[in-house]
């Protein structure tokens, strides 16, 4: 095993990535329990669980209009409340938790007793029984109103699975791929113990490393935890946790987090059997990334679904033991109710186990000489000419697979917003349908029709009043809050204004849509990373470096290696960034190009000349800068690489690490 | 045409690589001969470039070749030791983009290409990618885009490693051919290599030129030091302390030792030197291991 510890510990720029990973998980923790919760943190919670005698004596200051607020612990009244409801929503859990639990089991009792869930032998009546009992087996719980904030955020941190991830990846792709293309596998495979015991060994190798980090990462959340929060009281029950009310185990805090550790460490050992499994099937870290990116966006969409056995099998929503513990569902397994959180445990050690398996199987029998590849088809054969740039472009999109990867790009975009339909409810309906009166600039005719309507649905609303049970009159009703709507943003419109149908603004700047356009930059800044990676790595592994210097073209190489960097750049921009706009446009109509980009909700800070048009290519320039400076910096840490591995990593780290932070503060 | 080498030094840290190499080649063959770590392959790697020397200079007509920069790259032409190539390239395709390199225009690469494959026995397999080809087949790939741009200076590193007997042959009679008003500068440890063609033998040991002779030179300074002496195989050990032993050979019943010697064994029988023969007198029988 020293060997293998060698082969991963030589690479200086892996041991710096799991040290900047360590310290990022450290960093993002710290920031995550002082996070600003609406106006107030966590810490200030602990302060009010110091003095919970005012506690509701403060609320209805606050509430009150007239009273002077008590500000103890911020500086705004609606702060100041928001605070001391969540603390009283809190130590409420705690304090009144035998109601709470009295209270499932008289909600399950009650839908038994009037048959709401079909016959008694229905998996829906027999679920409901089963949870019935576990909370019924859980009198005598009686958590206190401690301040346990520490494991409130520590038992929720998703910062941590991704570190794992990271580290685990790291490894994997070092003992796996990097062996491979040095030749090594040539070397190793013909000797008595260069397979099976081989691969063990690598194994046993990246569950140590597994180990060591998730132990580093746990000790330094918990110390972070304790330092800033406390750790609360390990001995009451996990009921005692804000979010953990509706646990059905009989576990204290200390149990929980036991299992915790545990289910996390089977988790890591899940994935590192797969990323291993991926390395060893593709021999190449690019391919392996992409694999696994495939595999995990396949797990997330099942991990999204509303089937609770698609969840059960997603691996990222495994991560996520809380979920398993914050209720009493259970899963049908033929019409019987079987236990989620076992099978999840089942699931994830078969996982586990096939995986590692799988990657034994490849590591052993693949052929360590890669097998000799035919181009038979003259059509397909490579071109025949003397331009250094077009061959940096043709190394570039198929030797490097950055033309594979923008299909990869194409195809997953296509799935994301190919689908998507316009939301259809009833308020954007109306909506829509005075937006197309009043489309334009404002006229006379649309101030006479805005003064009609309003009257009409006055009308509608006094024949209402006296007739509340006419159905049609409820449906002609439904447009009013969409007409008030329509009527308040035609008379904020400011001279020179036109009226413009928010809804495909809304689609493409609104808080949804910023996240998807956030979530696309991801994509881009990933396949970015697959694509130049290995852009410069790939001279000094084919030993091509000698034959550029001795030519003495190497600045010029380069040269070209940049310009095509930017193509590549624009390419997978395009790709990636304007299916969005598209599916916008496609299903909510053109954009007003020539209108002021200040009648848009949001933007009304806009000075006058801002068309909706420069809007828009603004936002399209803004992206466009930003993947070229995600370009740079994956040629950044790719130029002085000798491999591929490192550079992939310390490229997907950075540039992936600020999408995962503003998505986390858009929330 | 005249590459000089002047006072060429090479530190790596502590250790002199290259202790102040003078040389002045002219148009010819030049065997570069000596033992791992004699600092044949730092010497090449500086004349292309791929390193930087920490002492004196290489001209080229009497210019700096750094001062020439791709003036002098576009007429050197360099086969490197280890395969330098695109796995995923095609043979045609890799000699093509050497060709873009190289600064040439298509149709004459078209030809080159075309002349080099069919000379190194390439031609069949052009569009095949060049990961699944043999030792030998990649190795005369090299061999192949070094001369397609019809360099004044050929570089050739070990070109004959990987190669079967009638394929090392027939590419030293390549090297013989397209030498004619070449600079031809040939490193290897196969001796035969460079015994017929080569004009001139620099013998290279820790970082200095200990010898520069023609072969025929180099043959006749060996006059009476190889001696031939047959003995019964219970006496083949004693016989080896007699003096450096340049080869064993059964010679039926008995066995016959070749000698490195300037004293004359009892018995012995003066033997025709050969290059080997020079080589382990420089060099001494640990420079093979």
């Amino acid at each position: 095993m020293r060997y293998e510890w060698k082969k991963l510990l030589a690479q200086v720029q892996i041991c710096l990535l799991l040290l900047g990973v360590l310290v990022g998980n450290g960093i993002w923790f710290f920031l995550r329990c002082s996070q600003d919760l609406g106006g107030y943190t966590m810490a200030q919670i602990r302060q009010v669980y110091a003095a919970p005698d005012t506690l509701e004596a403060d609320i209805a200051l606050l509430e009150d209009p007239t009273a002077a607020p008590p500000l103890r612990y911020t500086q705004r009244p609606w702060a100041e409340l928001a605070l001391l409801t969540a603390a009283r929503d809190r130590i409420a859990a705690a304090r009144d938790y035998d109601a709470f639990r009295q209270g499932l089991v008289d909600d399950a009792a009650l839908k038994e007793r009037l048959g709401l869930l079909g016959p008694a032998d229905s998996f829906e009546a027999r679920s409901l029984k089963r949870g019935q009992a576990a909370y019924e087996a859980l009198v005598g719980v009686t958590p206190e109103p401690v301040f346990q904030g520490g494991m409130e955020v520590l038992l929720t941190d998703r910062g941590m699975d991704l570190a794992l991830g990271v580290a685990v990846l790291a490894g994997a792709l070092v003992l796996t791929t990097l062996e491979r293309r040095s030749g090594g596998m040539v070397l190793s495979r013909p000797t008595r113990r260069g397979r099976a015991a081989l691969f063990c060994r690598k194994w046993a190798v990246l569950a140590c490393l597994t180990g060591a980090v998730w132990a580093t990462l746990l000790l330094t959340d918990l110390a972070v935890a304790a330092g800033t929060l406390g750790l609360g009281a390990w001995t009451q029950p996990i009921q005692g946790v804000y979010g953990f009310e509706a646990c059905p185990a009989p576990l204290s805090v200390g149990g929980y987090f036991a299992i915790y550790v545990l289910w996390k460490l089977l988790w890591a050992l899940s994935w590192a059997g797969i990323c291993l499994a991926a390395g060893c099937a593709t021999g190449s870290p690019i391919l392996a990334v992409l694999v696994l990116a495939a595999m995990l966006g396949g797990a997330w969409c099942a991990g999204e679904s509303g089937d609770l056995w698609l969840r059960v099998f997603s691996l990222t929503r495994l991560a996520r033991l809380e979920e398993l513990a914050q209720s009493a569902a259970y899963l049908n397994w033929m019409g019987t109710p079987i236990s989620r959180p076992w099978t999840a445990l089942a699931v994830l050690a078969g996982m586990g186990i096939l995986s590692t398996l799988t990657g034994l199987g490849l590591f052993c029998l693949l052929p360590a000489v890669p097998r000799k590849a035919q181009w038979p088809l003259p059509l397909l054969r490579g071109p025949r000419h003397t331009n250094l740039f077009l061959w940096e472009g043709r190394k570039l999109f198929r030797t490097q697979r950055a033309a594979l990867l923008l299909l990869f790009l194409a195809l997953t975009q296509v799935a994301s917003y190919g689908p998507r339909r316009a939301e259809n409810t009833e308020y954007g309906y109306f909506y829509r349908m005075y937006s197309q009166i009043l489309a334009g600039d404002p006229s006379p005719e649309k101030d006479a029709y805005l003064t009609a309507e309003a009257a009409r649905l006055e009308e509608l609303t006094r024949a209402f009043a006296a007739a509340p049970w006419d159905t049609e009159l409820y449906g002609q009703l439904a447009a009013e809050q969409p007409f008030r709507e329509a009527q308040e943003q035609y008379r904020a419109l400011k001279p020179g204004q036109r009226y413009l149908d928010q809804t495909l603004y809304r689609a493409y700047f609104g808080p949804e849509g910023l996240r998807d356009g956030l979530w696309d930059l991801g994509k881009v800044f990933f396949v970015l990373s697959l694509a130049l990676a290995g852009l410069y790595p790939a001279e000094r592994e084919s030993a091509m470096t000698l034959q550029l210097t001795a030519s003495g073209q190497t600045r010029r190489v380069r040269r070209y290696k940049t310009l095509w960097t930017g193509i590549l750049a624009l390419l997978i921009w395009a790709v990636g960034t304007l299916p969005r706009l598209l599916w916008a446009v496609w299903t909510y109509g053109p954009p007003d190009l020539l209108a002021q980009a200040g009648a848009i909700e949001g933007f009304a800070w806009l000075p006058g000349f801002v068309s909706v048009l420069a809007l828009l290519l603004s936002t399209q320039l803004a992206g466009l800068t930003l993947t070229v400076l995600a370009a740079w910096i994956v040629t950044f840490f790719s130029r002085p690489a000798s491999t591929q591995v490192p550079a992939l990593l310390l490229a997907l780290t950075v540039t992936e690490l600020p999408i995962l932070l503003l998505a986390w503060w858009i929330g | 045409m005249e590459l000089c080498f002047e006072g060429l030094v090479k530190n790596y840290g502590k250790k002199q690589a290259l202790k102040g190499i003078d040389l002045t080649l002219t148009p010819g063959i030049y065997g570069l001969l000596g033992p791992n770590g004699a600092g044949k392959s730092t010497l090449m790697n500086i004349l292309t470039g791929n390193l930087e020397q920490t002492r004196g200079q290489i001209t080229f007509d009497g210019r700096d070749i750094r001062t020439l920069g791709p003036a002098f790259r576009g007429r050197l032409g360099y086969c490197p030791q280890q395969p330098a190539f695109y796995p995923t390239f095609t043979a045609d395709e890799f000699l093509f983009y050497m060709a873009s390199l190289h600064g040439m225009d298509r149709k004459a690469a078209e030809t080159r290409i075309s002349w080099a494959l069919e000379l190194l026995s390439l031609a069949r397999v052009r569009h095949e990618p060049i990961g699944g080809f043999s030792g030998g087949m990649k190795q005369r790939l090299l061999i192949a885009a070094a001369l397609i741009h019809d360099p004044d200076i050929l570089v050739l590193d070990e070109p004959t490693a990987g190669l079967d007997p009638e394929q090392r042959i027939a590419v030293r009679n390549l090297i013989g051919r397209v030498a004619l008003n070449k600079i031809v500068i040939l490193s290897t440890h196969v001796v035969p290599d460079v015994e017929f063609i080569a004009k001139e033998l620099i013998l290279l040991d820790r970082g200095q030129v200990l010898c520069r002779q023609t072969p025929e030179a180099l043959l006749k300074a060996m006059a009476g030091q190889v001696w031939s002496l047959t003995v019964d195989e219970d006496q083949v050990e004693a016989a080896q302390s007699l003096g450096q032993v340049c080869g064993i050979a059964r010679a039926g019943d008995q066995v016959a030792i070749r000698l490195l010697t300037p004293t004359p064994p009892k018995g012995a029988v003066e033997a025709a030197p050969t290059l080997d023969d020079v080589y382990l007198r420089f060099f001494g029988p640990e420079a093979g291991l």
